[in-house]
């Protein structure tokens, strides 16, 4: 054994450049992988802490207080799989104003924030004792239109205003994610009936649920319908909030980035795996002399694969050693980002698992990528080994080589990419190396400019228009278009109204969302058929269309509010707003069912050079209780994320393209030490410097350019694949392939040529320098 | 006036330092254009840093060379490169042909690189390989040749850009003593036809038969510059002008 440590001691220092390239490339990939695995880990550490401690809910339903009983509420507590429920608890949707701004606010009756269920827990401030008390969701947990604080005092908009002043704020590890922008706010039991505004403000209870098996989406699908088909038809004011949707919206920008994240640590562990592969098989074909001297003298098989192998572990596991802590720094901020948005306590970026298992697992990936060639090695006929001196001539003529020459390319050229693959098998896993890289930069080219591209999509968001109004029940519909009509910089109107569509066939509801006027005028689209035009046809969310199996062309019958619905789907539509679910149709279409439905949201766009903030003002206070500006947070949330992931996806780009330049570098230096002597014979012969130079980096141009063939298509499937994965998450179809126009190709060409250059480079200087008597002398 | 093509003078070339190995001490030579200079000496001697620091493959600690006009001590790696592929063809004792070009290829590759173009640069060197004797071969690869072959192919390729002076670093080292006598009185035309030769060589037999003029190097010094009566008509009188600084 000892033996064999000297070996590998005296390999280590002599084969410094080797050791360098197994090093760098391993802390890059252990690096990445540690920041993707405890991202992946760790990042809903917080919220599962809180949840098992708070007995949080695994599904909260909704419901019309007009079509359900507390009885027959408190039967569904002993349903089969039920194992805790209830009680439920009065709610109502209420419009409340605070600080010359409106917002909806789901106030619930609560007496205290235990029980046996969906226990909450306080961020600061007390529970409501009395009347007028009110604690609410912290703000930093979604995007509302009102941010109450501590203190605050907040008044019902409807016809008798009630004040409530802020007393506590809450952690709700259950927000309600069907109606984004919806407030939560609990005040003792018996305030409701004094918020109770006619049709407008209805009644209405919430009711947690627990049970045995909840685990997935297809357990907690089975646990709805059991409850559902123990309510009364039309019970559900909306579809049932759930936990595993809970969880994911409360780290989305952590599970979008970890994704992301974790996708190129799996490609810099196969780039590494590819380079190492590539080292070690190098290594053995310059080292075949060395091999036939220590099997000559006594070596077994085994200790000249332990020696080979352990020259590439020692570094390995060196730079995993490195690259683990700094992998957990990395994951540090997104982790804080999670927490303190929860008001929970940061998860640590130690995981003793994550952190053992990296190591250990690229350790597993070096040995097994150096265990081939070193078996090879192992297997040498020692006498032959030592007769032959050095490695082996690569004798074998190069046939682009020889293309290139009747092409009349420059002899430094066609020699140099001759000699790509020379050595097939190095230049194949070079090459893929190298592909990975290429893959990743077209990622990080299209990937932002993707999303960007259906974020920017305004209509997919609910959000087209310069100015949106929320209509309160102070002011009726009529008034309230008559008000926005008469402003001169009113140019385009669009009234919308949402209401949960039942599907026949189905219990669960999706949204219905009506709209009055040119919707196209404002950015709405399908993504793909085309927008409703006649009554009776409607544009169907992707996700909906996905999951029911709904196709355009297709006739559906569905009810709203008990009402008959025939709808008839001519297109496909991005609803990133409704988590990609829902029909999107004419109002005529809606009125026709439910005719007594009025839009509550407005949609205008302003003539050119209008000020949006006046506008808004002066509708305001022309509307009084009746009308408020619903703020639009998307676009500067949108900003936020894109920037992060602008320089997320950048980073870990360059970091593979630095893995890529390492399999480069280390692709060429073999190459110019094999071909040393006729590097040499070459200089004898009249070959400048700078010739050299470009005769060893040709061969890393036309693995590079063999690369970008695999690896930009590559790269488009990538983005393709997580796009559509990420839509299936959020409720959008995109493009991955769109972003990449002839620009981004030319600049991804251009990038794949730098880094190709980069990794060559200074092998090819070295190559330059090559001391021709010195290499020749020593035949 | 004689046309002197290789000038040395005062050339010293030490290897690890100003302490370290002397291989060339203070060596000062003239070779005239047309000559066929045998350098001898024992192991060590010196010989082959000679012909490399006269190559330009390798630079004199201290001293001046001018080869053919042109001064090698004051020129960049560039220059020497462009030396080496226009004024000069090197014949090594391990041929140190390409393996993975062709025979054709490997002769033409000099010409290639001093910018001749290609269909020129085939058509002379298959003009070459066929009065060397060696067309048959031309698509074959070096690993396929013997020994003879190989230096022949070598000598084509050394000869390709018509340089005006040739260097053989023991060209016949490694062949039979039939492809070797066959390999040296390649050379022997070469010279005939009024390039110059400069063969370095341990082989006493060798360098009289085919030299006529020979220069020992002992320790890097030169301690002998003999010219000898030579075979094919030349005049004994002028070659013993040859002797070491009376050129």
């Amino acid at each position: 054994m000892r033996a064999v440590l000297t070996q590998v001691r005296a390999a280590l220092r002599r084969r410094r450049t080797q050791t360098a390239v197994v090093f760098i490339v391993s802390l890059m990939a252990a690096g990445i992988s540690t920041m993707a695995l405890t991202l992946l880990v760790r990042s809903n550490q917080p919220w599962d802490d809180a949840f098992a401690r708070l007995n949080g809910p695994h599904l909260l339903f909704d419901l019309d207080a007009n079509r359900v009983t507390p009885t027959q509420l408190d039967a569904t507590t002993h349903l089969p799989g039920v194992t805790a429920a209830g009680p439920p608890t009065r709610t109502a949707n209420v419009p409340f104003g605070l600080g010359g701004k409106k917002g909806l606010v789901q106030v619930i009756e609560r007496a205290d924030p235990g029980g046996s269920v969906h226990r909450l827990a306080l961020g600061a401030g007390r529970w409501p004792a009395d009347a007028g008390e009110i604690a609410v969701i912290h703000g930093s947990q979604g995007d509302y239109p009102i941010l109450p604080a501590l203190g605050d005092t907040m008044h019902s908009v409807n016809t008798h205003p009630v004040e409530f002043k802020v007393v506590g704020e809450v952690v709700d590890l259950t927000p309600n994610l069907n109606r984004a922008g919806t407030l939560r706010g609990w005040v003792i039991p018996g305030q409701l009936t004094q918020l109770v505004d006619g049709a407008q403000v209805r009644l209405g209870y919430q009711m947690p649920y627990r049970f045995e098996h909840a685990a997935t989406d297809a357990d907690l699908a089975a646990d709805r319908r059991v409850v559902e088909a123990a309510l009364p038809a039309g019970a559900e004011t909306q579809a049932p909030g759930d936990w595993i949707s809970a969880r994911s919206g409360s780290n989305w920008l952590v599970a979008a980035v970890s994704s992301v994240v974790f996708a190129f640590s799996v490609f810099a562990l196969l780039a590494v795996t590819l380079i190492v592969a590539s080292v070690v098989a190098g290594s053995v074909v310059s080292s075949y002399r060395e091999i036939g001297i220590i099997k000559a003298l006594g070596f077994t098989p085994a200790q000249v694969v332990g020696i080979i192998v352990l020259q590439m572990a020692v570094p390995a596991v060196i730079g995993a050693l490195v690259g683990v802590p700094l992998g957990s720094l990395f994951s540090r901020p997104f982790l804080e980002q999670t927490s303190a948005s929860l008001h929970l306590p940061a998860a640590s970026a130690v995981d003793p698992l994550v952190d053992v298992m990296v190591p250990i697992g690229l350790l597993l990936l070096v040995v097994l990528a150096a265990l081939v060639p070193a078996l090879r090695a192992a297997r040498l006929n020692s006498i032959r080994a030592i007769a032959r001196g050095s490695s082996p001539q690569t004798a074998r003529p190069s046939r682009l080589g020889a293309i290139l020459t009747r092409l009349g390319t420059p002899r430094p050229l066609s020699l140099g990419a001759g000699e790509a693959f020379a050595r097939p098998v190095r230049g194949l896993l070079t090459v893929l190396a190298l592909a990975i890289g290429i893959a990743t930069l077209v990622f990080a080219f299209a990937f932002t400019p993707t999303i960007k591209a259906v974020g920017d999509d305004l209509g997919s968001w609910g959000a087209a228009g310069d100015v949106h109004f929320a209509r309160y029940p102070a002011l009726v519909d009529p008034a309230a278009t008559a008000l926005i009509n008469a402003q001169p910089e009113t140019k385009v109107v669009v009234a919308t109204s949402q209401l949960p569509l039942t599907l026949s066939g189905h219990a669960e509801t999706e949204p219905l969302t009506g709209m009055r006027g040119d919707a196209a005028a404002l950015g709405y689209h399908a993504a793909s058929g085309r927008w409703f035009a006649a009554p009776g046809e409607a544009v169907v969310a992707s996700l909906t269309a996905r999951d029911r199996h709904i196709k355009i062309g297709d006739s559906i019958d569905a009810t709203v509010n008990g009402a008959p619905l025939r709808l008839h789907v001519v297109g496909v539509n991005n609803d990133i707003i409704t988590g990609g679910r829902g029909f999107t149709v004419g109002w005529q279409t809606l009125a026709g069912a439910v005719p007594t439905a009025a839009p509550d949201i407005y949609l205008v766009n302003l003539l050119p050079g209008a000020d949006k903030t006046s506008y808004g003002k002066r509708i305001s206070a022309a509307g009084g209780e009746g009308i408020a500006v619903q703020e639009q947070p998307w676009a500067q949330y949108l900003d936020g994320f894109y920037t992060l992931l602008n320089a997320l996806v950048g980073s870990l780009a360059l970091v593979l393209a630095a893995i890529a330049a390492v399999g480069v570098f280390n692709a060429t230096l073999l190459s110019t030490r094999e071909r040393v002597h006729d590097i040499a014979v070459l200089k004898a012969l009249g070959m400048t410097p700078a010739q050299i130079a470009v005769m060893a980096a040709a061969s890393a141009l036309v693995m590079a350019a063999v690369a970008a063939v695999i690896g930009i298509p590559a790269g488009i499937w990538l983005v393709g694949m997580v796009v559509g994965a990420m839509g299936d998450l959020y409720g959008f179809v995109g493009n991955g392939s769109a972003a990449i126009g002839p620009l981004s190709a030319v600049l991804i060409v251009a990038s794949v040529f730098v880094v190709a250059l980069a990794g060559a480079a200074l092998p090819a200087r070295w190559a330059a320098r090559t001391p021709v008597t010195q290499v020749l002398r020593s035949e | 006036m004689t046309d002197t093509i290789v000038e040395l003078t005062d050339v010293s070339r030490t290897y690890n330092g100003a302490s370290g190995t002397v291989a060339l001490d203070q060596v000062t030579l003239a070779i005239a254009r047309g000559e066929f200079t045998a350098v001898m000496g024992a192991s060590g001697s010196g010989k082959s840093t000679l012909l490399n620091v006269v190559a330009g493959l390798d630079r004199p600690t201290s001293g001046r060379i001018v080869v053919d006009g042109q001064d090698l001590s004051r020129a960049s790696e560039s220059d020497l490169a462009r030396y080496r592929r226009t004024r000069i063809g090197f014949v090594f004792q391990f041929f140190n042909l390409l393996p993975n070009l062709s025979v054709l290829d490997n002769v033409m590759v000099p010409a290639e690189l001093a910018g001749m173009a290609r269909a020129d640069a085939r058509t002379r060197g298959r003009q070459l390989l066929e009065e060397l004797g060696i067309a048959t071969v031309e698509r074959s690869y070096p690993t396929n040749l013997s020994g003879g072959q190989r230096q022949r192919v070598a000598i084509a390729r050394a000869l390709i850009n018509r340089p005006a002076l040739v260097l053989a670093d023991e060209p016949t080292g490694t062949l039979d003593s039939h492809a070797g006598e066959q390999v040296m009185e390649l050379l022997d035309e070469i010279n005939n036809r009024g390039q110059t030769i400069m063969l370095v060589t341990h082989d006493v037999n060798l360098a009289t038969s085919h030299g006529r003029r020979i220069l020992t190097l002992s320790d890097g010094a030169m301690v002998d510059d003999t010219a000898i009566e030579a075979r094919r008509g030349a005049k004994p009188a002028d070659l013993v002008r040859l002797r070491a600084g009376e050129a």
